[in-house]
């Protein structure tokens, strides 16, 4: 009978026990995983302010204007016709 | 024997933490702190963002660092100062002056940049930290800088909005911050049987303005060739639509650097169209005539001998170039801009109609533009005004207005008599609502008669001006030139003047109204000369832009 009540107690110790290193082991768990969902949101926040950073920069006026410049398409860039040819031939008049 | 001693001793060591966490739970809870593990964060919301009509941005946020130091964590104090000195650009002497040893922390400088921050922590050096925050980040750079006014701090070292739309709408762009309250175990993961309280921020609300982006950067240019050509003091640009005064681009120059707003003085940073009143000049003519015609007082093809000066009180006023037509019209007398000509109709109007006519313009008081410093201007009480003020107000002398509240006034004359009130913003949005702001009626000066025949007068005054300007063709421009002599100890300087144009484009359903003005242009005194070619390269380009095509 006490063997029995030995048993049983030894059981209910070993489950307590057993039960409490799950639930702490689980708490540290869902602590870590949430630690690092923050840091994971921060991180995309930080990304997506940098990414709407640079999207705006390429669709400024500002960098439309150094792209013009860049590939030369300016006033400067306009081609010259000659509307008065007679010039061009007579140099030495 | 053995077991049973080990299970006696088990039981004990049991018994006794829980008699302990009885004892610190139940019996005394107080005396343990109780923040032992609990962690309180205040969660800083992000500042709303400005976005022009077609929803570009121009005004965002982006990621920005506080560096701080710790002082006690400094292993050597000279080579951090030499090389934090030369990252941030920051005397050696300054830097030292602002490490405190006796302090666990000190701030040294914020708005660093994600870059400027990689490089300073690559240098490993002991005691220094960095904090996230956010700054402004403007992609057209300064194209609307007294539009929009910056981002300061306040006493408190928290961001405030100054001047512009970022001082007018702080409260609206600032948000609420939230808090979280977290109990961290000691390696700072949460507890989750703990206390874990949220409260979100709520960002600030993204503010969606009238302001075209292109329009905004036509004018900037145009008034940037203009000053440079005319080697004007200071110019303006305000563009509106005359039916609802939604601003569609309201430029400056010389203005100031956002990024860079702490290197400039406080005299850069008030937008002289809304804070600096002038003495208006010739444009201020259409407004009394006007007046003048929706009191039946005058017709179009009434005429008046303009044979000489005008004598009033003793003072002579003459024409601008001293020359007199004779019989001239009411039309003709804004064509010639003839003051000879205003003054008659001045008289005809009456003093007590003059003033009545002021106030329903909205003149001495805020056209309530939501811009923050704005200046009312001054109309002085009626009891104050001499028969000399009468006749010279008529041609816009002895006058103060700002400029919002002149393109106001001229906005009435040609919308069909309606005081509108000017606005910069038109949708609020944040992630509950979004409220449009509508046009908002403050009066009505005219009747659209009278603005119909007023229109019609105004296009002659383009067609018939003694300047013949560059100007489009096939649209009918309605406008009139300005040119005010600059008071100088209580004495008109004829050297000095400020120019200005105003028109709207086309004339029978004006799309937008512009006013250009120019503080004492060098080349040449006058509107007609200066702010005028101004105004007409800005119509041509935003012809093209809105697509308006040839009516005649």
């Amino acid at each position: 009978m006490s063997k029995s009540i030995n048993f049983v107690i030894w059981v209910a110790v070993v489950g307590l026990v057993t039960a409490n290193i799950f639930l702490f082991y689980s708490s540290i768990k869902l602590g870590d995983e949430i630690t690092t969902y923050e840091t994971k949101i921060d991180q995309i926040h930080h990304d997506n302010l940098n990414l709407e950073k640079d999207l705006s920069e390429v669709s400024s006026l500002q960098y439309a204007q150094s792209l013009a410049d860049k590939l030369a398409f300016t006033k400067k860039s306009q081609p010259d016709y000659l509307g008065q040819l007679n010039y061009a031939f007579a140099p030495n008049q | 024997m053995k077991t049973k001693l080990l299970f006696v001793g088990f039981i004990v060591i049991y018994v006794l933490i829980v008699f302990k966490l009885f004892f610190l739970q139940i019996l005394s809870p107080f005396k343990v702190n109780q923040d032992l593990y609990l962690q309180s964060r205040k969660l800083l919301p992000e500042r709303g963002k400005i976005y022009d009509r077609n929803m570009t941005p121009l005004a965002l946020n982006q990621n920005s660092y506080l560096l701080y130091l710790e002082p006690k964590k400094i292993t050597d104090e000279l080579k951090l100062t030499k090389l934090l000195s030369g990252e941030l650009d920051m005397p050696e002497a300054s830097l030292e002056a602002k490490i405190d040893m006796t302090k666990d922390w000190v701030a040294i400088t914020s708005g660093i940049n994600e870059d400027k921050k990689n490089a300073i922590a690559s240098l490993k050096l002991d005691g220094v930290g960095f904090q996230e925050d956010m700054k402004r980040f403007y992609p057209e750079a300064s194209l609307s800088a007294h539009l929009l006014g910056f981002v300061g701090k306040d006493k408190n070292g928290a961001d405030t909005g100054y001047f512009g739309i970022e001082g007018y709408y702080n409260q609206d762009l600032s948000g609420l911050p939230g808090l979280l309250d977290s109990e961290r175990d000691l390696f700072g993961r949460p507890i989750f049987i703990g206390v874990q309280n949220k409260v979100d921020p709520e960002n600030g609300r993204d503010l969606v303005l009238t302001i075209d982006k292109t329009v905004q950067e036509i004018a900037k240019k145009r008034l940037q060739e203009g000053i440079e050509k005319y080697k004007a003091k200071q110019g303006c640009v305000l563009i509106a639509d005359p039916y609802t005064m939604a601003i569609l681009s309201l430029v400056c120059l010389p203005d100031y650097d956002l990024d860079k707003y702490y290197n400039f003085s406080e005299s850069y940073f008030l937008d002289p169209a809304v804070s600096d009143a002038f003495e208006p000049g010739s444009i201020f003519k259409p407004l009394i005539m006007a007046a003048a015609i929706n009191e039946k007082k005058v017709q179009p093809q009434d005429t008046v001998n303009e044979d000489g000066p005008a004598v009033v009180s003793g003072y002579k006023i003459k024409t601008w170039n001293d020359q007199y037509e004779g019989k001239i019209t009411m039309t003709r007398i804004l064509e010639k801009s003839s003051n000879v000509g205003m003054v008659y109709v001045g008289d005809r109007l009456g003093q007590d109609d003059i003033y009545k006519y002021l106030e329903k313009y909205g003149f001495g008081k805020e056209t309530g533009i939501d811009l923050q410093g704005e200046d009312p201007s001054y109309l002085k009480p009626k009891s104050d005004w001499y028969p000399i003020d009468f006749a010279t107000v008529t041609f816009g002398q002895g006058i103060a207005v700002t400029q919002i509240q002149m393109v106001r006034a001229f906005a009435a004359v040609i919308n069909g008599g309606y005081l509108m009130k000017p606005y910069v913003v038109g949708q609020i949005r944040s992630d509950k609502e979004t409220i449009n702001v509508q046009p908002q009626v403050q009066g009505r000066v005219i009747s659209s008669l009278t603005s119909d025949i007023m229109k019609k007068m105004l296009v002659s005054t383009v067609d018939n001006a003694e300047v013949k300007w560059d100007r489009p063709q096939g649209i009918q421009i309605g406008g009139k030139t300005g040119t005010a002599q600059v008071a100088i100890q209580g004495h008109y300087d004829p050297n000095k003047t400020n120019a200005s144009f105003i028109g709207f484009l086309p004339a029978d359903k004006p799309k937008f109204i512009a006013l250009v003005t120019l503080k004492q242009p060098q080349t040449s005194p006058w509107g007609s000369e200066t702010a005028a070619p101004i105004f007409f390269n800005i119509a041509k380009d935003l012809i093209v832009y809105y697509g308006i095509t040839p009516s005649q």
